[in-house]
């Protein structure tokens, strides 16, 4: 059995008149292999940009489109995404399938009866992989323009650097056995040494497989009808002629081996078997089968939906699998039926592609739209629909601006925001960090319950907490683990700047054209001497940093270990010795288990986000609207039909047709294959007649086709439906009902009354038979937005934009200044991000232009009416929304939109650019370039560190021009307009958008996101983009607990340790706090939830009291509770504190009570009701503990100036003093970005899900403690406790990180706000806290008391293992009270009774651990 | 950027609403007291769970035998309430602190639901529906006497000022709890639900009996001695024109003593001989016979009861 994934086929139709007039406009190839130099005799050297021909230039396109009809098939989506290797590196993407049958079925129009003349089938194979040093005419003779790609990947100079890919070849001569295998992709090795293969991606990226151009007789086939001398001569010569042809495209991956489902069976059973195994050891019911297993996976690893209910299977008496029928490889296929060539009359002056509107660039269409920017796609639709829908309200705080509720809407919180009290925060945190991209920041190591232990029953995903000493060795592997990923990211940086820097020699080298600021031996003496270099730099760093290879789960991909590194001294060396540590600590657990997860990510914003309405924009999502797709299993293919008709039944299989063509043998799946194209024969009414003749041959009485044969034809056609609507005919049948939406179902019937009343069903011998996805049948269809006669599709694949900005102006010259972020904007309590000062600009009022073009995003936006309809649905009762949303959806529901980032913007912006990756490799010189030889040498010397594996060879520096002399903006900043758009379609068609109106510098005009829009006293900027702050450096906040102990049992721990996972292996809790607002007292506890002592006021004195009950420290002096100052004998983190506030005096305690109380109103933690234990008894616990505060970047590196333009430029100034060393070169290079100093908001008082209430910055020494600062401090506090201003908590990249004391609400989280990056938060979780709080042990100070004659009896609960006593002061002992002793009985004989009083305590039974 | 929630507005207004006992008010839907929780409060306003050294701190102040009638001081019981809702409260000496005006706003709803779990507690246990009560004076009576440990059914009447038996029109206050303080206990609490002006204890009312007035045996002689006070009436006929006969009974408004000493019997002396009672009883009053209603109107008598009244001075 086999799956029968849906293709979507598209065609054009190039006649002679297009050939001529309107092709040679349109985009062409951009990967022009062929153009790499590699002769002596070249001026020019053999890099990437040689082999790019842009979008954006004006040439003529390479290989223009023959007169003919071109098709191009979009691959499954599964085949176009790719997956990062664990250890980092490009993204790999599956084996594309590499042969494709395209079948063309041709019904010639007699003009004199203007009827369709009988079906011609003709087959070819395109062999998508084949590879030939130069392009050999096809059967018919044609040279088809054809890719080139960069073969060898490590090219000799002199000899040729590229070859061709892709070749047609008539089916009947085709037999793969003979063919011999050198000729194939497979056969030649990629740089790494390993076999290459086809993929979506090929040799130029995302593109490659969704612009024909670029990949035709790959993806794409050129029916030029030379096999058929009378229709060629006819369009050729532009006669007079109509014909309609349908094609079937059928593809597959030739080696079995290499096909995605190859493994599927295997995987599956041990899948299953496991899950039966695993039910046995939880003592449950087997519940899921096989076929569901199967389901599943197929739905997480392809993203295609099977039908369950046909995969069969059979089980053992143990329940394990038994035997499996899953299928085994994968058929693409697609229909594109009746396309009609129409060129009857006029064929002379006919035109299929022409615009006729515009006289000068016919090719070219134009579309007005309607431009919305945003930082996301979200944003930008939801500004646009706010305008669609004439609402103007602006007034942020309203339900009633629909941009605000839309948002809400799209990122699924709208519902929430009326439920919870913080959800206006959670929108505008969510809105801001979805203006973010996220990089990866390596791996993080966790110790988990093994699925299988009791333990993770309950809680199968919560991390452990684990003993200090295994906590410890924790923190020393991910500390190993996060040096090893900083310094590969470091790595990374450092290759791609080598890889620019070799580019500007190779280029001066060979052209002999030198660089006016910089001296060609300076130049070479800077990357490579014989001691030194940037090199030799480079080198070394590899060496240190060495490369891990990671173990990962078969099934679910995640980390489980790590493979043993090469000898040395490395980073990943240390990263492996403190793997097997770990793992000898972890030994006697044998229910945990070490995994490792992504760590946090690095930051980068987003580009801006582009979201056009317009009548002529299609959104080309060819594969359907949704991430899945219905795939169809060989068994479930339509085999017969069965007429109905006048009571009688007839059924016609498809294997009784003449007509299908044969599939040989020589076709992998064979049977499968020729199924696929009989059941075209069921399906296309052009190929109906077949089915009728069958019918007609077996007779009978009452056969419709015997009766009235033309009749049935015509019926049956009807029942088909999907004919082209230049023709006309019905739009109902089999066809419209598929394209009706939704899945369709099997078996289907459909029914017609004229001219025959018949019904006919779609099915096959099983009774199971499925339709084809819609997106795999399709005909041709009208475009009436762009002209009355266009039935050509314009599937838009790029977007070409230019904008220009006026950015950020740096303070200090060409540098930025301390104070470049602060002078001009701030971060205020009412945000989460920055709005600008309105003192006199921040721009430097020079309008920089930036241009690019980028592959549209599939990612589909149409999904808006669908969760408008979930919302409705889910929320009827919510009426008023609801109507608001029906609004929208109805603006919404006919819209075209596009939506696209402007892609490159920000890379452009540090003054580099994409170049295609082509192997360092000097094809001119040769051997006489010892350095290039060197660094090709080096990219490859190391196995498993491929440089190219990582793409070092992927950017170019922009060195001159605009673009370095007015900025090099590292930190992102300034207003941006959009000047122009232009989309480019799959076969290079045109069309350029405007706007109604247009800014007077001409600038397109857009409707402006909330986010991104200037503030609104600046009339100036007004209509603009204006971009808040941003680092284009990928970044991060390091925001960690810090343990609340340590011990030295581990070698390499003398101090607390930064925690970074999520939850703490321990709790980061150093003592508790328990305001008393009556008495104004500040209770204090240590880490274990023993009663320390409190401060209080008492006439006008701050003093300290210990706990009720302590007859050793009888005149309550600090140091017999918590020992003398420098040596604690509590946690020594408390111990500061508490020395800090003995310290102080009566205003301060009162200050900060006032704020531990102010606080109270603004923290409602949501997740209030998990903390019920003795929390809800004693009032308000607070906890206090430490956490790390401070920003990196990827590998701790910043972004170099690229810039070239003078001698003072920071390039020639680096080669020329020898700064090659990449931390050398960035205090000079990177604009002094680490200058610049970035304010930090902890704790967010507005948001009640936040649960800080103050915090002071450590210093060193003894006494650590100076300022709290709480947002909560009275306005008038004392002089120690105050409100922080926004400058605070002060960060520079890449410093150290400062340490902060925090007294929190441990049951919320603790905020902190950046505005340059996403809002992070940090929260200890209940089990650390709960456990402690449940150990607090509390006195009430209770009076008076009535005491019977025989003994205290006091009204207590129950308290599950708490303990209730009775102190009097005084007292050497407690007396011990029963709960529930007390009683409402009369019971004589207590008097007489006496008053007392003392302190009741609640304490745990157990001791505190 | 614009932000689409101002911060500083929303802490002004969190903080605005909870200095605000009216505001929160305001912004809280129906306050829901979860029934149990209600129940608990409820049972506690009417004194339920209190110790009883903490009622009556002297056991001088009630002494065997002796009943005390007293008011029930809401602003006590609106404080021990209060202390049973301290639990996780942020104890703070400033007036509108967020956690004092929470309370307050949902205050009166706590009460009103307590109030009415107090007003049905007695009235669920006899299956009868919850009476209105207002709460606003709560009296009552503690009742230390052996009455209460061996008349296990005694009841109460309590009547409002002008609403006693003897005024026009008779009103009885609801009890809201009449119950002994423990099993076997000697003591009994009262609650009721206004101001008591009358109080009538009395037996079970389910000891209606037959009795006669009085009864001596000379265990010498072997005689008894037993009187009865008979209602004295006469019969007359009423014309009716068919049978049945109609008479009518007139009350003489007198009574007469009737001596018993000869109606028992002389083998077991304290079973009266029926017949010969009816026969004495005809007798009296000069007719032939009585019949079940005239014997069960002479013989009958109600339970014993004891009023209390307020002196109103």
């Amino acid at each position: 059995m086999n799956a029968i994934v849906p293709l979507n086929i598209a065609a054009l139709r190039v006649s002679a008149n297009d050939n001529s007039n309107v092709v040679t406009q349109f985009k062409g190839r951009t990967a022009v292999f062929e153009n790499m130099p590699f002769t002596s005799s070249s001026k020019q050297a053999s890099t990437g940009d040689m082999v790019v021909q842009p979008l954006e230039s004006d040439s003529s396109p390479q290989n223009p489109l023959g007169i003919g009809i071109h098709l191009h098939w979009e691959l499954p989506d599964y085949f176009r995404r790719g997956a990062q290797p664990a250890q980092g590196g490009d993204v790999v993407f599956p084996q594309a399938p590499n042969r494709w049958l395209v079948i063309r079925y041709l019904s010639l129009l007699d003009p004199g009866t203007r009827k369709y003349g009988d079906v011609q089938s003709k087959s070819w194979i395109v062999e998508s992989d084949f590879v030939a040093p130069a392009i050999t005419p096809d059967p018919d003779g044609v040279l088809r323009p054809t890719v080139s790609v960069p073969l060898p990947a490590n090219p000799q100079p002199g000899k040729p650097p590229f070859m061709f890919m892709g070749r047609v070849v008539a089916y009947e001569n085709w037999n793969p056995a003979s063919e011999p295998a050198a000729n194939y992709l497979p056969a030649f090795m990629g740089s790494d040494g390993k076999p290459l293969f086809l993929t979506s991606i090929g040799f130029v990226g995302p593109s490659f497989s969704a612009y024909y151009p670029e990949c035709c007789s790959v993806f794409g086939f050129w029916d030029h009808f030379k096999d058929l001398a009378n229709v060629f001569t006819a369009i050729t010569g532009n006669n007079s002629i109509q014909f309609k042809v349908s094609y079937q495209v059928i593809g597959w991956i030739q080696a079995p081996g290499s096909d995605p489902l190859s493994s599927v069976a295997s995987l599956v059973t041990e899948q299953y078997n496991n899950y039966v195994q695993q039910c046995r050891t939880e003592n449950v019911a087997v519940a899921r089968t096989p076929a569901d297993e199967f389901v599943s996976l197929a739905v997480q690893n392809f993203r295609w939906e099977f039908n369950q209910q046909d995969v069969t299977f059979k089980l053992k008496p143990d329940q394990t699998l038994d035997t499996l029928n899953v299928p085994q490889q994968t058929l693409c296929g697609g229909i594109k039926q009746e396309i009609v060539w129409n060129m009857l009359s006029n064929p002379a002056t006919s035109f299929f592609l022409k615009n006729p509107d515009n006289q000068t660039a016919p090719a070219v269409w134009t579309d007005t739209v309607e431009l919305a920017v945003g930082n996301t796609t979200v944003e930008a639709l939801s500004a646009l629909l706010k305008r669609d829908l004439n609402n103007t309200t602006d007034d942020p705080s309203l339900l009633d601006n629909y941009e605000y509720l839309l948002n809400a809407l799209q990122l699924g919180l709208l519902h929430d925001l009326e439920a919870q009290g913080n959800a206006l925060i959670g929108l505008e945190e969510a809105c801001h960090s979805k203006a973010f991209s996220q990089l990866a920041g390596g791996y993080l190591w966790t110790v988990e319950q093994q699925p299988g232990a009791a333990a993770a029953k309950n809680n199968p995903d919560e991390e452990i907490t684990l003993p200090l000493a295994i906590a410890e060795q924790l923190h020393l592997l991910n500390q190993a683990q996060k040096d090893y990923d900083q310094s590969r990211a470091a790595l990374d940086i450092m290759r791609k700047q080598l890889f620019m820097d070799w580019l500007r020699f190779v280029k001066v080298f060979v052209s002999g054209v030198p660089d006016p600021n910089v001296n060609i031996n300076d130049l070479t003496n800077f990357l490579l001497t014989s001691k030194s270099g940037e090199l030799k730099a480079v080198m070394d760093g590899g060496t240190a940093a060495g490369i891990l290879l990671y173990l990962q789960d078969r099934v679910t991909a995640e980390i489980t270990g790590l493979q043993e590194p090469a000898a040395g001294n490395s980073l990943a060396n240390t990263v492996w010795n403190q793997f097997q540590a770990m793992a000898t600590a972890l030994a006697p657990h044998a229910d945990w288990q070490l995994r490792a997860v992504a760590a946090a990510p690095f930051w980068m914003p987003t580009d801006l986000v582009l979201v056009m309405e317009g009548n002529r924009l299609e959104p080309a999502r060819r594969n359907g609207p949704g991430p899945n797709i219905f795939v169809r299993l060989s068994g479930e293919l339509l085999d017969s039909l069965q007429f109905k008709f006048q009571g009688n039944t007839f059924a016609v299989a498809a294997a009784a047709l003449t007509g299908p063509p044969k599939v040989s043998a020589v076709t992998p799946m064979q049977s499968d294959a020729q199924a696929l194209i009989s059941e075209a024969w069921l399906l296309v009414p052009m190929l109906a007649m077949a089915a009728a003749n069958a019918l007609k041959a077996k007779g009978g009485a009452g056969n419709p086709a015997v009766s009235n044969f033309d009749d049935l034809v015509t019926s049956l056609k009807s029942t088909q439906g999907g004919f082209n609507p230049l023709e006309g005919g019905p739009t109902t049948g089999l066809f419209a009902t598929i394209h009706a939406g939704g899945k369709a179902a099997p078996n289907l019937t459909q029914t017609v009354a004229r001219p025959l009343a018949l019904s006919v069903t779609f099915t096959n011998d099983a009774s199971n038979g499925w339709p084809p996805d819609a997106l795999a049948w399709n005909t041709q269809t009208l475009l009436p937005e762009f002209d009355s006669t266009r039935f050509d599709p314009f599937l838009p694949v790029f977007l070409l934009w230019s904008a220009q900005l006026d950015p950020l102006r740096r303070d200090a010259g060409s540098d930025y200044g301390a104070g470049n972020l602060q002078n001009h904007f701030m971060l205020d309590g009412d945000a989460v991000d920055y709005q600008y000062k309105l003192n006199g600009g921040f721009t430097t009022n020079v309008f920089v232009p930036y241009e690019s073009s980028v592959t549209l995003s599939k990612t589909t936006t149409n999904s808006l009416t669908g969760q408008i309809d979930n919302y409705i649905a889910n929320y009827p009762t919510d009426t008023e929304t609801d109507a608001e949303l029906t609004s929208a959806r109805q603006a919404y529901q006919h819209s075209k939109i596009i939506s696209q980032g402007l892609g490159g913007f920000n890379l452009e912006q540090y003054l580099r650019t994409l170049i295609p990756k082509v192997t360092v490799a000097n094809l001119v010189k040769g051997g006489r370039d010892t350095i290039t030889t060197a660094v090709q040498k080096a990219a490859i010397a190391t196995p498993n560190d491929d440089w190219y594996d990582f793409g070092f060879n992927g950017q170019a520096p922009i060195a001159t021009g605009l673009l370095p002399l007015h900025n090099f903006g590292p930190l992102r900043s300034g207003f941006a307009e959009i000047l122009s758009l232009e989309l480019v379609d799959v076969f290079g068609q045109r069309m350029t958008l405007d706007t109604k109106g247009t800014n007077p510098d001409g600038s397109l005009q857009t409707i402006v996101a909330a986010s991104l829009k200037p503030a609104s006293g600046d009339t100036a900027n007004q209509g603009k983009i204006f971009l808040p702050p941003r680092l284009l450096a990928p970044t991060r906040l390091w925001f960690n607990w810090l343990s609340a102990m340590h011990d030295n049992q581990v070698a390499g721990v003398s101090a607390d340790f930064v925690e970074m996972n999520s939850h703490p292996a321990t709790t980061p809790v150093c003592g508790w706090v328990m305001p008393n607002h009556l008495d104004n007292s500040l209770f204090f506890y240590d880490a274990g939830g023993a009663a320390i002592g409190s401060f209080g006021v008492e006439h006008g004195d701050l003093v300290y009291r210990t706990r009720a009950g302590n007859l050793a420290n009888p005149r309550s002096l600090p140091e017999n509770d918590i020992g003398p100052k420098g040596a604690p004998t509590v946690n020594p983190h408390l111990a500061d504190f508490m020395w800090y506030v003995a310290g102080q005096d009566a205003t301060f305690l009162l200050a900060l009570m006032r704020t531990i109380e102010n606080s109270d109103k603004f923290i409602n933690p949501a997740n209030f009701a998990q903390a019920a234990s003795l929390a809800v008894f004693i009032g308000r616990p607070l906890a206090l503990t430490r956490a790390v505060l401070g920003l990196e970047t990827s590998g701790n590196l910043l972004p170099l100036s690229q810039a070239d333009t003078s001698p003072n430029d920071p390039f020639p100034l680096d080669v020329k003093n020898s700064r090659f060393r990449y931390a050398d070169r960035q205090q000079t290079s990177s604009a002094r970005l680490a200058d610049i100093e970035f304010p930090l908001r902890l704790g967010d008082l507005a948001n009640i899900d936040d649960g800080l209430v103050g915090y002071l910055i450590e210093r060193s020494g003894p006494d650590p403690y100076d300022i709290f600062f709480s947002p909560a401090a009275p306005a008038q506090g004392a002089p120690k406790v105050v409100q922080p201003s926004p400058d605070t908590i002060e960060l520079t990249l890449n410093a150290t990180p400062i340490v902060v004391t925090m007294l929190i609400d441990p049951r919320a989280p603790v905020h902190a706000t950046t505005g340059i990056l996403p809002v992070q938060a940090r929260q200890v979780p209940p089990d650390q806290y709960a456990q402690t709080v449940r150990r607090l042990a509390v006195t009430f100070f209770t009076h008076p008391m009535l005491s019977l004659r025989q003994s205290l009896v006091v009204p207590l609960p129950q308290e599950s293992s708490y303990q209730w006593s009775w102190i009097t002061p005084g007292a050497p002992a407690s007396l011990p009270l029963l709960p529930n002793a007390a009683t409402e009985f009369a019971e004589f004989g207590y008097s007489p009774q006496s008053l007392l009083e003392g302190w009741l305590r609640l304490e745990t039974g157990d001791e505190p651990s | 950027m614009n932000t689409p929630s101002s911060r500083t507005t929303f802490q002004a207004k969190l903080a605005t609403t909870l200095n605000d006992p009216a505001a929160i008010q305001a912004a809280l839907a129906e306050v829901q007291l979860p029934q149990p929780l209600a129940d608990w409060l409820g049972r506690l306003r009417l004194l339920k769970g209190l110790p009883f050294n903490y009622l009556v701190p002297d056991e001088n102040m009630l002494p065997p035998e002796s009943v005390r009638f007293f008011y029930l001081d809401l602003n006590w019981v609106d404080a021990l309430l209060d202390g049973a809702f301290s639990i996780g409260r942020n104890l703070t000496v400033t007036e509108n602190a967020p956690t004092n005006n929470l309370d307050s706003a949902v205050k009166t709803a706590v009460e009103q639901h307590a109030g009415k779990s107090a007003s049905s507690i007695r009235a669920q246990g006899l299956g009868r529906s919850a009476p209105e009560v207002t709460l606003q004076v709560v009296s009552g009576f503690l009742l230390r006497s052996s009455v209460v440990s061996t008349y296990r059914g005694i009841g109460a009447n309590v009547f409002p000022l002008g609403g006693t038996p003897e005024d026009e029109s008779i009103q009885l206050l609801p009890i809201l709890r009449f119950e002994p303080l423990g099993p076997n206990s000697d003591t009994l609490l009262c609650l009721v639900d206004g101001d008591a002006f009358r109080v009538d204890i009395h037996e079970a009312p389910e000891h209606l009996h037959y009795g006669i007035d009085k009864y001596e045996f000379d265990a010498t002689t072997k005689k008894v001695t037993a009187t009865k006070m008979i209602h004295t009436f006469t019969r007359s006929a009423l014309p009716s024109p068919l049978p049945p006969r109609r008479e009518q009974i007139t009350l003489s408004g007198t009574t007469t003593p009737l001596d018993l000493s000869n109606t028992f019997r002389s083998s077991s002396p304290r079973v009266l001989k029926l017949a010969a009672l009816a026969s004495q009883i005809a007798t009296l009053n000069n007719v032939s016979d009585i019949d079940s209603a005239e014997m069960g109107f002479e013989m009958t008598e109600g339970v014993g009861m004891v009023s209390f009244k307020k002196e109103i001075s």
